[in-house]
């Protein structure tokens, strides 16, 4: 019998004892019950645990041999060169991607950056402003919030095409 | 009268969820099985049952650890679906 096939059973029959009580406090009544009954171990919460398959004794030896040596192998820190080098790689698999990127679509996106920063700078100004004179220029400052937001999502998009 | 299977489908699905953390279906779902169980049912909310079934049907699989099965469940499962369609053609 599963988990909750035994906490089901064992809740009907504490609804039975009182049939005014809530079906779900039978449950979590049910369930305390249950997990007394197994050492205190609440069934709520936990995911079922995967069969293990037995393994074969022939060659068992052998494959925890491999596995130490690769424990081994990980725990080692990577050598100065050996990160250079990896820098290295990074910035040319970099280079070699934006070559095949269209100087078009480069200079879609500075624009569009170009545009995002100057709204963000003029909100910036309104903002510093004293209150009454920020309540005079409310409108302006929706308009720029709502074209900064356009444009994020714009730069966002032009990125995604790339 | 609310069949006694639909009840005994969200009484197993409440179960299944307080098993798993009460971590699946939304709100609505819970507070829908309150209600079929307490038996407060109108025709408004019985038309979005329906509703609500007829579209979840898909990810009911029968299997109790899936949040599928155990939304679909709350809201009475296939049983409710039978008894609303009845009860909306009345």
């Amino acid at each position: 019998m599963t988990a909750l096939q035994s906490i089901i059973k064992e809740a009907k029959a504490i609804r039975k004892k009182s049939p005014k009580m809530e079906w779900k406090k039978a449950v979590a009544q049910a369930s305390a019950i249950y997990a007394s009954k197994h050492k205190g171990k609440s069934p709520v919460g936990k995911k079922h645990a995967k069969k293990k398959v037995a393994k074969k004794k022939v060659g068992v030896i052998k494959k925890k041999a491999v596995k130490k040596t690769a424990t081994k192998r990980a725990k080692r820190k990577p050598t100065e060169k050996a990160v250079l080098k990896s820098i290295k790689h990074a910035v040319s698999v970099q280079k070699a991607h934006m070559g095949k990127v269209s100087h078009h679509a480069i200079d879609r996106i500075k624009s569009a950056m170009s545009h995002l920063s100057h709204y963000e700078m003029a909100v910036k100004k309104y903002m510093a402003m004293p209150l009454k004179e920020r309540k005079m220029h409310s409108t302006d400052i929706k308009k720029l919030r709502h074209l900064a937001k356009e444009t994020k999502t714009h730069i966002s998009q032009l990125k995604r095409s790339i | 009268m609310i069949p006694k299977k639909v009840k005994e489908n969200v009484m197993t699905a409440i179960a299944a969820n307080h098993l798993k953390g009460n971590k699946c279906a939304t709100l609505v779902g819970k507070r829908r099985a309150d209600q079929i169980l307490k038996g407060e049912l109108s025709i408004e909310t019985l038309k979005r049952t329906y509703n609500y079934l007829k579209r979840a049907k898909t990810y009911d699989n029968k299997d109790w650890s899936k949040c599928g099965t155990i939304s679909y469940n709350l809201w009475g499962g296939d049983e409710m679906l039978k008894y609303c369609k009845l009860k909306l053609k009345k």
